[in-house]
């Protein structure tokens, strides 16, 4: 029982570490209208943002 | 104030989840989860979907075309000091919106015209930094006459101007393109031989 809540614990904060840094990519990019934000913004900030809400989620099923 | 609504959801979002992270244990009661669920699953999921909406309504602007090195000499036609060139006597006249230059001329004003020329800056982005550019950049389909008759279509110069009263049918059917006289556009091989406009007064 323990070891699973380590294990949650372990994965939520995963999911939180990446699902920050996801976030303040995107709204890092949302400061410039050019071609390169926009690709920052898709290709970083929502993949590490989808990334952590899959770990989150995957945590929340496997407690 | 968009960008800044976006923004401050993104930064409630940071707060809340960096608070879950360093206490976990607020997840152990109801409260807790549901605020866990909201701040690692709803508000990203907003926040993304807002800053993609806006990224897209950006991806309008001069600023965004005009951000890829091979559209630079394109950026640059708009100051050529010859009112004969038409991208760059609608630029410095205020024909068009300065601050969405390329996409006034370059959008298809049909019902899907926005999307469509939204999905073409998608395609151009992806070209540009996963591909090879082409050497000379083209159209993908003749200049329609409509786009421009979109704003002189029922305008008095337009109407009033002898030529253009002469080939209205042809002009509307699209038989005779706009561009067939005014041929001076962007002229990118010789943007660097012309004089250029400075700009206006700030």
């Amino acid at each position: 029982m323990k070891d699973g809540a380590n294990r949650f614990r372990s994965k939520f904060k995963t999911a939180a570490f990446i699902l920050i840094i996801g976030l303040i990519v995107q709204a890092t990019t949302l400061h410039w209208a050019t071609a390169a934000s926009f690709l920052g913004f898709i290709g970083a900030g929502a993949v590490l943002v989808l990334i952590g809400i899959a770990i989150y989620l995957f945590a929340i099923v496997s407690v | 104030m968009q960008i800044q609504a976006v923004i401050a959801i993104i930064g409630i979002t940071i707060v809340l989840i960096g608070l879950l992270a360093v206490r976990p244990s607020l997840t152990a009661a109801q409260g807790g989860k549901v605020l866990a669920f909201i701040a690692f699953f709803i508000l990203p999921i907003v926040a993304t979907v807002l800053g993609a909406a806006i990224h897209l309504e950006q991806s309008t602007s001069t600023t965004f075309c005009l951000s890829c090195h091979v559209m630079e000499a394109h950026g640059k036609s708009l100051y050529i000091d010859d009112k004969s060139y038409l991208p760059a006597s609608h630029f410095q006249n205020n024909r068009i919106p300065r601050d969405q230059v390329c996409y006034t001329c370059h959008t298809d004003y049909t019902l899907f015209g926005d999307i469509n020329a939204k999905m073409r800056g998608l395609k151009h982005v992806y070209v540009y930094y996963f591909k090879d550019t082409p050497a000379r950049l083209t159209l993908y389909e003749p200049f329609k006459n409509r786009e421009c008759l979109h704003c002189h279509a029922n305008a008095r110069s337009f109407e009033e101007s002898i030529p253009h009263n002469m080939m209205k049918e042809q002009l509307a059917s699209n038989q005779l393109s706009c561009l067939t006289c005014h041929n001076k556009i962007h002229n990118v091989q010789q943007v660097d031989k012309l004089k250029m406009w400075k700009g206006p007064a700030t």
